[in-house]
C-alpha cells in the first residue's frame, strides 16, 4: 500500500469516527431529561415563555429533523448556540482552545524534556539507584490521580510556599496583551509585553506539570524499554568494540533507533492529555475546552457539549494521523 | 488446556521467586492487601458511621478521636475513607465484568465469524478507541444522570475495547489449532466450538489483562467523581470526596488531600501488582 | 544521520525556547490608583449588556451602572422604595390604569443629545418590540410588543404616558418599572447601529448608549469589563473615575488576589470562604452583607400521597433544623425567614413558627398516617456551593423521623423539567424574586393556578388565588399588607413549602474601599457605584 492510499484510508476511518462521535454525542444529549428552553431561562420564567421559545430555537421538532438540522448546521461550519454563555459554540470553541493548545503542548514539551533522557539514564545505568528511582517516579506518577496531584502541588507550592502562582492563565494584577492568536505567550510575544510573558509563563509550569506527568512516566518507561533493546543490538557492540567513546555510541547511535518507539508512545499520550486536560483545567481554573465540556456536561448545555466533544474527535483523529505519518517517514521499513 | 488454567507445580515456584525478588511487586501486593481487608472489614475498623452528622466537630483537623479529621457536616472522614475502599472494589468487580464480557463477545463473534461481522464490529471498536475515554464516560454519565449504577455502566461502556481486541486476536489464534478444526470436521456446532475449545484460551488472557487495568478503572471513576459525574453526596466515593473537599484546601487541606490519598495508593497497589504479574508472564519483559 | 535530526531539531529548539522562558521575570503588581476599582468576579455568565435583553444578576449590575432607568430604587429605613431617576415625579389618573411621568430637564446622553420624553417612549417601546423573557414582569401589566404604540406614549417633550391593563396596586407598577428594562437609551446612538428586525441588540450586548454615570469601554469576554465615569452625569462626576471587574471564576483565586490586594472587591467568594476570612480576622479586609432577594425552600410535592398529608408536611418543618443549616451551612449569613416575604418587602411578615421539635413532629407524621416514616426522592441541583449540603442536612434530620430520604442530584436543567412538570417528591431549590414587590413572591408561592412553584408541587387552595389576585389590585398599602399577613400564614402551615431562610448578598472588600455598605444597600437590585470611594493607604 502506498502513503497516498493509506492517508486515503485513514481519512475515511477519520469521518466514520466523527460521524459516530456526532451520533453519540447528540443521542446521548437529547435522552436527557433536561429541557433546555428551561436551561436557557431559569426556573422563574411563566409557561408560555418556555414554550415560545422552545418553537423558536426549534426543539419541538422530531428528533430525526433535529439531527439532520444538526449536521447540516455543522457541515457549514454552524455548530448551534450554547445555552450558557449565549453564543455561537464555534465562537466560544476559538476562545477556549487556544488555552488548551498552549497547556497541552507545555505539557508534552516538559514530558519529552523529562521523559527521554530519564530512559536513557535508566538504561544505561539500569539496576542502579538512579534507575530505580526513575522506576518509581514513574510508578507513581501513573498511579496518581491527576486531580489530587494537582490539589497537592497547588496546597505547597502555591497556597504554603507561594512559589509558584495559582490558577488561571496569567496575574489579575497584569492586564493581557490583546488577543490574536489566543496563545498567550505567543501574544505576549507579539505585544513585547513582558510581564504578562513572565506571568503567563509562570502560570504554565504547575498545571504543565501535573498534565505531563503520566506522560513523562510513559515516555521514560518506553525509551528505557527500547533503549534497553538496542542497546543489546549487535551493531552497538560493534560501535563500542570499534572504540568509539560510549557517550557517542549512546546518542549517535542507539538514541536515534530507540527514539522511533518513543515518537509512537507520544502520539498516543496525547489522547491521555486531551483527557488529562479534563480534570487539570478543572483544577487549574485554566479557561480551556475541557473545562468548557465539563462545564457543558454538568448544566447540559448539550450544543457546547457536542461541538466541543466534535472538536476533540476531530483533533484527535489528526493528531493520530500525524503521528502514524511521523512514524511510517521515520521508519519506512514498517508495513503501512 | 492452556499454560496458564493449569499451572504446573515449578511454574509457580519460579513465579514465586520472582514475586520475592521484586520489592515493588509485594508492596503492591501488600497495599491491595490492606485494601481488601480493610473493605472486608469496615464496621471493624471504621471508629464511625460513614453517615453521622455531628455539627459541633465540624472541620476538626486530623487527631487521635478523627485520624483524617471531619468535614463540613462534622462527619468522620476516616471512616468515609474507610467505607469508600468498598465503593472503589464494587465498580472495580463490577466493570471489570461487565467490560470484560462485552469485550470477549464482541471479540470472539468478530474474530470467529471474521468477514461482514468482523468488520463491522472492529470499526465500532476504532470507533470507541479514537475517542478519549474519559470524554466519552463523561457523556454516559451525564446522559445517564449522575449516580453510582450509572457511573459503573459508563465507564464499562468505553473500557471494553482493549478486551474485544484482544479476544479477536485470540480467537483468530485459536481457530488455527487442530482441534477446532477436528471439532468442526466432526459437525460441532459454532457455540460448542466457542464455548469449548475457544473461550478457555481466551479466558485466561483476558482475566490477566483485566487485573491490569484495575488502577485504570479506579482512576477513571475517581475522576467522573471529582466532575460530579458520579456518586451522589452523601456516598462516600473517594472522588466525590476529593471534589467535595476541594473547596476547603486552602483552610481544611485534610478533607480533599487525605480520600485523595486512598485513591493513589490503592492505584499504586494495582499497578505495582500489575507491573509485577506482566512480569512473571512475560519472560522477554523481563531483565 | 539524517533522520535523526528530525528527531532531535525539535528537541533541541523546544529546549531552548523553554531556557528563554523559565527565568521568569519577578511579577509586576498594579499600582492602587485611588480613582480606579477593580472588582474580581466571575464574568462567564454575562451575555449580554443590553438592557431590554439582559436578565442575569451579574450583568443586571453592570447594565445599571451604564443607564438611568425610568425610576430607581432605594432603602428608606431598612424598607424599599421606589424614587424618581429619569422621571422626576409621576401621577396616576383616577382609573388606575394611566400613568403620567413628567421627565427631569437638563440630563443628556455623552452624545450632546437631551433626555426626554422622545428618549424614553423609544428606549421602552424599543423594550416591548424586542419582547424578551427578561420582561414578562412586563406583559403582566399588559404592556406588550403588540400594543407597544398605544401603551407607551409622548405627551409633550418632557412628558410620557403609560396605561396599564387593569388598576393594579401603584407600588406593584412602580417596582416593576424600576427594572434595568426601562433604562433610557440614546435613539441617535442605537439607530446607526441598527440591523434588520433585531433593534440594535447585537450591537448593545457589548456597547453602552446611555447617560448613566459610567460608559463601556471595553468588555473582552472572560476577561475584563471596564468602565469609565460619563463626565456629563447629571447628579455630578463620581468619586472612582473607572471600574475594572476582572473575571475570576475561581472563587479561591479571587480570596488570594483580595488578599494580596490585586483587587479591591471580590465579588463571589463562597460562604465557607467568607467564613475563614471573618474566623482568621485578616486585616485590611472587611465583609459587607445586605438582605438578599431570594428565598432557599424545600417543595414538597402533594401529588406524591404521603406528602398529601398536611400533618405530614407540618411534620417535615418540624423535624428540620433550621439552625444547623443557617449556621453550619450558610455561616450564618442567611436571614431567618419562614414565610414567603422577605425581609426589606412590604408585607413582610416576621413570624417564626417551626423549629426542630422531633416529639411534635413524630406525633404529626402519625397524625397524618404514616408513623413509622416512608421513602421519599430528594432533588438538588448540583453542583451546588450550599444546596447540596442542605440535602443532607434534611436527609439526617428526616431520617430520626423514619423517613427515608434519597438525594438526587442533577443539573439545573434536568431537575426544573421534571419540576415544571409536577414530577419531583422533594426538591431543595431558591427562588430569586423579579421585582421588589411581595406580588413577585405571591403568585408564584402561593397562586396554584399559575404555573408556578405551588402548582410545580400541585397544590392549589381557592382561598390563596383569590388573596393573592386582590392584594394584586388592592390601591390602599395597608389594606394589602393585611391580606399579605394571612395570605404568608395560610402558605406557611398548609403550603406545599419548608422555608430555609432568606438569603443575604455579600461581598469582601478592602477596608480603603469607603461606601459600598450604601452602594450595595439593595444588594443586587440597585447598585450604585457611585456611593464608593477610595482612601490612600
Amino acid at each position: 500500500m502506498n502513503l497516498a492510499t493509506y492517508v486515503a484510508r485513514r481519512l475515511t476511518l477519520m469521518v466514520l469516527v466523527v460521524f459516530g462521535v456526532l451520533v453519540i454525542t447528540f443521542i446521548v444529549s437529547h435522552v436527557v431529561p433536561a429541557d433546555p428552553v428551561t436551561a436557557i431561562l431559569g426556573g422563574n420564567a411563566p409557561q408560555e415563555k418556555v414554550d415560545a421559545l422552545r418553537r423558536e430555537l426549534g426543539f419541538d421538532k422530531p428528533l430525526h429533523l433535529q439531527f439532520v438540522a444538526y449536521i447540516w448546521g455543522a457541515v457549514r461550519g454552524d455548530l448551534g448556540r450554547s445555552l450558557r454563555t449565549g453564543r455561537p459554540v464555534w465562537d466560544d470553541i476559538q476562545q477556549y482552545f487556544p488555552a488548551t493548545v498552549e497547556l497541552t503542548f507545555s505539557a508534552i514539551t516538559l514530558a519529552i524534556l523529562l521523559g527521554v533522557p530519564m530512559g536513557v539514564i535508566s538504561a544505561v545505568r539500569r539496576n542502579e539507584p538512579a534507575d530505580h528511582g526513575a522506576r518509581v517516579f514513574s510508578i507513581v506518577g501513573v498511579s496518581m490521580p491527576v486531580f489530587w496531584t494537582g490539589l497537592i502541588l497547588m496546597l505547597f507550592l502555591y497556597h504554603r510556599l507561594g512559589w509558584l502562582p495559582g490558577p488561571g492563565r496569567i496575574d489579575f494584577a497584569v492586564l493581557p496583551p490583546p488577543s490574536r492568536t489566543g496563545l498567550l505567550l505567543l501574544d505576549s510575544l507579539i505585544a513585547r509585553n513582558w510581564d504578562a510573558l513572565g506571568s503567563a509563563v509562570a502560570h504554565l509550569i504547575m498545571p504543565a506539570f501535573v498534565l505531563g506527568y503520566v506522560a513523562t512516566a510513559t515516555i521514560a518507561r518506553t525509551t528505557r524499554s527500547s533503549m534497553l533493546d538496542v542497546l543489546g543490538q549487535d551493531y552497538i557492540r560493534t560501535a563500542r568494540a570499534k572504540g568509539l567513546r560510549e557517550r557517542l555510541v549512546i546518542v549517535r547511535h542507539a538514541l536515534r533507533n530507540a527514539l522511533i518507539p518513543t515518537v509512537t508512545v507520544i502520539g498516543l499520550v496525547f489522547g491521555g492529555l486531551l483527557e488529562g486536560s479534563v480534570l487539570t483545567e478543572t483544577i487549574f481554573a485554566w479557561p480551556g475546552l475541557g473545562r468548557y465540556i465539563t462545564t457543558g456536561y454538568l448544566t447540559l448545555d448539550y450544543p457546547a457539549v457536542m461541538g466541543g466533544t466534535l472538536y476533540i474527535a476531530v483533533v484527535f483523529s489528526v493528531v493520530n494521523l500525524i503521528v502514524d505519518l511521523t512514524y511510517a517517514v521515520l521508519d519506512p521499513r514498517i508495513r503501512l | 488446556m492452556s499454560v496458564l488454567a493449569t499451572p504446573r507445580y515449578d511454574e509457580v515456584r519460579r513465579a514465586y521467586r520472582l514475586w520475592r525478588r521484586s520489592p515493588l511487586t509485594m508492596v503492591g501486593t501488600v497495599l491491595i492487601g490492606v485494601l481488601l481487608l480493610v473493605a472486608l472489614l469496615a464496621p471493624v475498623v471504621a471508629p464511625s458511621d460513614p453517615y453521622e452528622q455531628d455539627f459541633s466537630v465540624r472541620l476538626q483537623p486530623p487527631s487521635r478521636a478523627h485520624l483524617f479529621g471531619t468535614d463540613q457536616f462534622g462527619r468522620d472522614l476516616f471512616s468515609r475513607v474507610v467505607y469508600g475502599s468498598r465503593i472503589a472494589l464494587q465498580i472495580i468487580l463490577i466493570v471489570s465484568v461487565i467490560s470484560g464480557v462485552v469485550g470477549t463477545v464482541v471479540g470472539l463473534s468478530a474474530g470467529y465469524f471474521g468477514g461482514r461481522t468482523d468488520e463491522v464490529l472492529m470499526r465500532v471498536t476504532d470507533m470507541f478507541l479514537a475517542f478519549p475515554s474519559l470524554v466519552l464516560a463523561m457523556a454516559f454519565a451525564a446522559a445517564l444522570g449522575p449516580s453510582l449504577p450509572n457511573m459503573i455502566l459508563a465507564i464499562s461502556l468505553v473500557t471494553w475495547t482493549p478486551y474485544a481486541r484482544l479476544a479477536r486476536g485470540e480467537t483468530l489464534r485459536a481457530k488455527t489449532m487442530d482441534f477446532v478444526e477436528a471439532a468442526r470436521s466432526m459437525g460441532a456446532s459454532d457455540v460448542r466450538i466457542i464455548g469449548r475449545h475457544i473461550l478457555p484460551m481466551t479466558v485466561s488472557v483476558l482475566i490477566v489483562q483485566l487485573t491490569l487495568r484495575m488502577g485504570t478503572i479506579i482512576l477513571t471513576a475517581a475522576g467522573l467523581g471529582f466532575l460530579g459525574l458520579g456518586a451522589q453526596p452523601p456516598t462516600p466515593e473517594w472522588g466525590a470526596m476529593v471534589s467535595d473537599g476541594r473547596s476547603y484546601l486552602m483552610d481544611q487541606w485534610w478533607m480533599p488531600t487525605l480520600p485523595g490519598s486512598a485513591i493513589a495508593l490503592a492505584v499504586l497497589g494495582f499497578n505495582l501488582m500489575g507491573d509485577g504479574i506482566r512480569d512473571i508472564l512475560d519472560p522477554r519483559l523481563r531483565r | 544521520m539524517r533522520r535523526g535530526h528530525v528527531v532531535a531539531l525539535p528537541l533541541v529548539a523546544l529546549l531552548l525556547v523553554t531556557l528563554v522562558l523559565l527565568p521568569a521575570p519577578p511579577l509586576a503588581g498594579s499600582p492602587q490608583d485611588p480613582s480606579t476599582l477593580v472588582v474580581g468576579q466571575n464574568t462567564s455568565i454575562l451575555i449580554t449588556l443590553d438592557p431590554a435583553v439582559v436578565f442575569e444578576v451579574e450583568g443586571v449590575v453592570i447594565v445599571d451602572q451604564l443607564y438611568d432607568k425610568l425610576v430607581d430604587l432605594d432603602m428608606v429605613d431598612g424598607k424599599i422604595k421606589v424614587v424618581p431617576e429619569v422621571a422626576e415625579s409621576w401621577t396616576l389618573a383616577p382609573d388606575g390604569r394611566t400613568w403620567t411621568f413628567k421627565i427631569r430637564r437638563g440630563m443628556k446622553f455623552p452624545s450632546g443629545r437631551a433626555v426626554d420624553a422622545e428618549a424614553v417612549v423609544y428606549s421602552l417601546r424599543r423594550m416591548l418590540r424586542l419582547n424578551r423573557p427578561s420582561i414578562y414582569a412586563f406583559n403582566e401589566l399588559g404592556l406588550n410588543k403588540d400594543n407597544a404604540e398605544s401603551v407607551v406614549k409622548m405627551v409633550d417633550p418632557y412628558t410620557v404616558q403609560i396605561v396599564v391593563g387593569q388598576p393594579f396596586a401603584p407600588d406593584l407598577v412602580l417596582a416593576i418599572l424600576s427594572f434595568v428594562a426601562t433604562a433610557v437609551l440614546d435613539p441617535g446612538v442605537v439607530e446607526q447601529h441598527i440591523r434588520e428586525g433585531e433593534l440594535g441588540a447585537d450591537w448593545l450586548k457589548d456597547h453602552s448608549a446611555g447617560s448613566g454615570p459610567y460608559t463601556l469601554i471595553r468588555w473582552e469576554r472572560n476577561e475584563v469589563v471596564d468602565m469609565v465615569a460619563n463626565p456629563g452625569y447629571w447628579r455630578g462626576i463620581p468619586p472612582v473615575k473607572r471600574i475594572v471587574i476582572r473575571d475570576i471564576p475561581e472563587a479561591s483565586a479571587q480570596r488570594i488576589a483580595l488578599e494580596r490586594g490585586d483587587i479591591d472587591v471580590a465579588w463571589g467568594l463562597s460562604p465557607q470562604m467568607r467564613q475563614e476570612i471573618r474566623n482568621a480576622r485578616t486585616p485590611g479586609l472587611a465583609i459587607v452583607k445586605v438582605p438578599g432577594h431570594g428565598i432557599d425552600y424545600m417543595g414538597m410535592n402533594v401529588k406524591y400521597p404521603p406528602l398529601a398529608k398536611e400533618q405530614v408536611r407540618e411534620a417535615i418543618r418540624y423535624a428540620i433544623d433550621y439552625t444547623a443549616i443557617r449556621e453550619g451551612i450558610m455561616r450564618g449569613e442567611a436571614i431567618p425567614l419562614q414565610t414567603f416575604i422577605p425581609v426589606g418587602y412590604l408585607g413582610h411578615n416576621p413570624v417564626q413558627p417551626f423549629k426542630q421539635d422531633l416529639n411534635k413532629a413524630r406525633q404529626l407524621l402519625s397524625e397524618g398516617g404514616y408513623p413509622n416514616g416512608f421513602e421519599v426522592e430528594l432533588a438538588v441541583t448540583a453542583p451546588h456551593p450550599t444546596r447540596v449540603d442542605i440535602a443532607q442536612v434534611v436527609q439526617n434530620d428526616l431520617a430520626k423521623l423514619g423517613i427515608k430520604v434519597k438525594i438526587v442530584g442533577a443539573a439545573a436543567a434536568t431537575v426544573l423539567q421534571k419540576y415544571r412538570e409536577q414530577g419531583l417528591q422533594l426538591v431543595i431549590y431558591g427562588w430569586g424574586v423579579d421585582y421588589p414587590d411581595p406580588d413577585a413572591l405571591a403568585k408564584p408561592f402561593a397562586d396554584g393556578t399559575i404555573k408556578q412553584l405551588a402548582y410545580r408541587n400541585g397544590w392549589m387552595d381557592p382561598r390563596a388565588t383569590e388573596l393573592t389576585k386582590k392584594a394584586m389590585l388592592e390601591r390602599d398599602p395597608r389594606q394589602r399588607v393585611a391580606m399579605y399577613k394571612e395570605l404568608t400564614e395560610l402558605v406557611a402551615h398548609k403550603g406545599p413549602f419548608v422555608i430555609f431562610h432568606q438569603i443575604t448578598n455579600n461581598w469582601v472588600i478592602r477596608t480603603y474601599v469607603r461606601g459600598f455598605e450604601q452602594a450595595a444597600a439593595l444588594g443586587t437590585f440597585h447598585f450604585d457605584f457611585t456611593k464608593i470611594s477610595k482612601v490612600r493607604q
